[in-house]
């Protein structure tokens, strides 16, 4: 998720996502992760490619 | 080794695993003059069998002792290699593994993976642990080819508790030539048609079967990981060597467009996880946590094919017909000899004449072939098979993801069969706590765990 993050890949986010306990549905991870980068976007310096 | 090879078949009284087990050996030039010992609890199923296999013993010229017997330990006795394939009231059983579960909201294909897998497991060793004792009794040195599912599982009971040389074999690495064949379909010359995925019935078995040899004559796969869950580390034609990931990479994001119906559950952890994984959509959701929520019906979006009970009883009973046909001399023996086989013989083969043989895939306990997956968990391997048994290749690190992905299977598995072989109820719970993954299964565990235990015997019926 770090790696993610800091390196601004998105592909590495879903692949942390989809590694979470939480998350049962490939669906569910994609759109989370979509969501949160649209909410937050004026709050994040980096931006997830 | 005494002077005569004995192979010891148990569960042979099977028309889906007899015949082809059978004709394989039978059929194999380096096999020539065994002695081969068919046993089963199934006397009728048995009696059967062994007529068919001294039809096929004098077709080939084979020139095998072919023995029978219900007694396990003249079975047993003196044997060099034992193949063991078994089940206990298989199909009745596998339903009610997974209808328990969906009682508990667990859509799952409950064979190998998932809370069934449990059920699966103890039902087998059951049956399967006291062999492993007269194998130690009987044939100490014996090599043990195992074919029953959960095959890590079993395995992995035969290497922590008894003193057997166990090799798992599955020939599920067919359905990742069927993936490639259908990711490069034109270039093999095949017409796939529109809404195509994998079904349990005999038309789309039939282009499964053709699908898998074209793509097989034309690449090959490297796949390492675990049974039902490897990953295909390297892609090549076998023509150039050239490597074809950067071609699926391509492909992969276009036929989720132009036929989506085609393993998608595999086409999507391709592009999650970034390789293709081997054991097709049926198996491949057994290890993974998205397919089973049933209020988001994700079982129905990916179309998971459960295996159809009534078509596997049909072809079953067209198969006794066919053996009683073939028995009484009305149809060609021909038939037989066409079935595919699941490389036993091969391996028997490998072992006994020192070929040094290339096995695509075997199961055995890991020794470093796959660096990030712990020592001593039964991993599935390409393999020589000479003298000495099995030995593995190395095939390099597994992506971390993915690695991590095995290793979770790796512990429920270690955990399951401690808790059965040692009777630990505590352990069981742990065990199915961490396959679901969530912490609000670890709740839904408790209630679970009373009606598995409690919904069915440990009887040694064969059935097929």
């Amino acid at each position: 998720m770090v790696r993610a993050i800091v390196e601004e890949d998105r592909k590495l986010a879903l692949e942390a996502l989809a590694l979470d306990p939480m998350i049962d549905d490939l669906e569910v991870a994609r759109k989370i992760l979509e969501e949160y980068l649209t909410t937050f976007a004026p709050y994040l310096a980096f931006k997830l490619h | 080794m005494s002077s005569q090879t004995k192979i010891t078949v148990i569960g042979a009284g099977s028309a889906v695993f007899g015949p082809p087990t059978i004709a394989g050996i039978l059929k194999n030039p380096n096999l020539r003059g065994v002695e081969l010992f068919l046993h089963d609890i199934n006397a009728q199923g048995l009696e059967k069998i062994h007529a068919l296999a001294e039809k096929l013993n004098t077709n080939f010229s084979a020139e095998a002792r072919i023995r029978s017997s219900t007694n396990r330990e003249e079975a047993l006795d003196g044997a060099d290699f034992v193949i063991l394939s078994i089940a206990v009231d298989r199909e009745e059983c596998w339903k009610l593994d997974r209808e328990i579960a969906l009682k508990y909201g667990i859509n799952h294909y409950a064979e190998n993976g998932g809370p069934g897998s449990f059920a699966h497991t103890a039902r087998n060793l059951s049956v399967i642990m006291p062999i492993l004792r007269d194998m130690e009794k009987y044939c100490p040195n014996a090599w043990l080819l195992n074919f029953t599912n959960p095959v890590p599982k079993i395995c992995t009971a035969a290497a922590r508790y008894t003193k057997i040389k166990t090799i798992g074999i599955c020939h599920q690495i067919q359905f990742g030539y069927f993936i490639l064949a259908g990711l490069f379909a034109e270039e093999l010359g095949l017409k796939i048609p529109k809404d195509f995925n994998f079904r349990w019935n005999d038309q789309s078995i039939a282009l499964f079967r053709l699908m898998s040899k074209k793509a097989r004559e034309r690449f090959f796969i490297r796949a390492f990981g675990l049974n039902h869950f490897t990953w295909m580390l390297s892609v090549t034609e076998r023509e150039t060597g050239k490597d074809l990931y950067p071609e699926i990479r391509e492909r992969v994001p276009k036929i989720r467009k132009t036929l989506p119906s085609f393993e998608p559950l595999t086409m999507e952890v391709f592009e999650v996880f970034g390789l293709l994984p081997v054991p097709g959509d049926c198996h491949l959701c057994e290890y993974l946590p998205y397919t089973h929520n049933i209020h988001r019906k994700t079982w129905e979006r990916y179309d998971i094919q459960m295996y159809d009970f009534e078509w596997a009883k049909r072809g079953r009973e067209r198969m006794w017909e066919e053996i009683e046909r073939a028995i009484q001399g009305e149809i060609p023996l021909s038939r037989f000899e066409e079935l595919e086989t699941e490389r036993g013989e091969f391996i028997i083969a490998g072992i006994l004449r020192n070929l040094n043989a290339y096995e695509e895939a075997v199961n055995i306990a890991n020794s470093a072939y796959i660096p990030n997956l712990p020592e001593g968990a039964i991993v599935e391997v390409p393999a020589l098979l000479g003298s000495e048994g099995p030995v593995g290749l190395g095939g390099g690190k597994l992506p971390e993801p993915i690695a991590e992905l095995c290793r979770r299977q790796i512990l429920i598995t270690e955990l399951m069969v401690r808790a059965i072989v040692e009777e630990d109820r505590k352990l069981a719970l742990e065990a199915l706590a961490w396959g679901r993954e969530t912490p609000r299964a670890h709740r839904r565990t408790v209630p679970k765990a009373n009606p598995y235990y409690g919904a069915h015997g440990t009887g040694y019926r064969r059935r097929g």
